[in-house]
């Protein structure tokens, strides 16, 4: 299965995701005008990935900022995480110590999806 | 600008469930009665899912509007700031120009004293004395500040004048 990979806009995220290592990074922002058409490419790969995973998937994001579509889409892209059952899924949710938003944003995806979402404040 | 069908594409599946459950209600005798429990406990969960959803997509969309809302404070404050300055760059340039047109206007004073006004000074001189004239001249000199204060004064009010006009005629081309 061949890697998904992405480079970063000025409004759409880095996207890193190695199906061999499971090691997934989304960096950036996110506001794309179509977050749907942007993001199904990412979730038709997941879809392929999760009938085969990678016995740990580490997912690192680091998002800046992102619209309400985003978000919705993230939600998408957890819950086809949450599908793994046959492997360990860790989610790493990262923000900056003074962001209060992404830091709240990042509790409301841990109360909402059944994957542990490790919260980590990196310095601004 | 992206259509309202597209944009909400990203409620794909539970336009599906919806649907779904809809076509069953239409044709009750799809399913069996045990089925009928099975769909019910599907859209429950379902439900269930969505209502998770749908109050952390209303809890980050409340944020972000805290957001924009501080972002246009921010620029409001900004903008004032900058208006502040531009205000005074303009008085000090206003206020450069009067003193330079004082200036000229002094030494021209003082070229025209020097021609016409001395020679009646020396008379003046044997009637107040040296003192008193030299009292006369620091008055004149004393007299051009308010002539500086009132060609400021002028000249700011002919930028106003004039911004006022470009703005105007800026209004009137659009």
């Amino acid at each position: 299965m061949e890697n998904f990979f992405l480079e970063e806009t000025s409004k759409t995220p880095k996207m890193s995701f190695d199906a061999r290592t499971g090691r997934f990074l989304m960096a950036g922002r996110s506001i794309p005008e179509n977050a749907i058409e942007f993001y199904k490419p990412l979730f038709e790969w997941l879809d392929e990935y999760i009938k085969n995973p990678s016995p740990k998937t580490i997912f690192e994001i680091k998002l800046e900022y992102f619209n309400t579509s985003s978000s919705k889409c993230l939600v998408e892209i957890f819950r086809r995480l949450e599908k793994i059952k046959s492997a360990e899924v860790v989610i790493n949710w990262y923000y900056e110590e003074d962001d209060e938003d992404m830091q709240e944003s990042g509790e409301d995806f841990r109360e909402l999806i059944d994957v542990p979402i490790i919260l980590t404040a990196i310095p601004s | 600008m992206i259509k309202h069908t597209e944009k909400y594409q990203v409620f794909e599946r539970e336009n599906e469930i919806l649907q779904h459950s809809k076509a069953l209600l239409e044709k009750p005798e799809m399913l069996l009665e045990r089925s009928w429990m099975e769909e019910y406990e599907r859209l429950v969960e379902c439900y269930a899912q969505l209502l998770g959803e749908v109050k952390l997509l209303t809890s980050v969309s409340d944020r972000l509007q805290n957001k924009l809302n501080k972002a246009n404070e921010n620029i409001a404050r900004k903008n004032e700031e900058l208006t502040q300055t531009l205000e005074m760059l303009k008085r000090e340039r206003v206020s450069k120009q009067a003193t330079s047109l004082v200036l000229v206007v002094a030494a021209l004073f003082f070229v025209f004293s020097e021609i016409a006004i001395d020679p009646q000074l020396e008379e003046s001189t044997r009637l107040f004395g040296f003192s008193g004239v030299i009292m006369l001249k620091i008055m004149v000199a004393i007299a051009l500040k308010p002539l500086e204060v009132l060609l400021e004064n002028f000249l700011l009010k002919t930028a106003v004048q004039s911004k006022k006009t470009l703005a105007y005629d800026k209004h009137e081309r659009n």
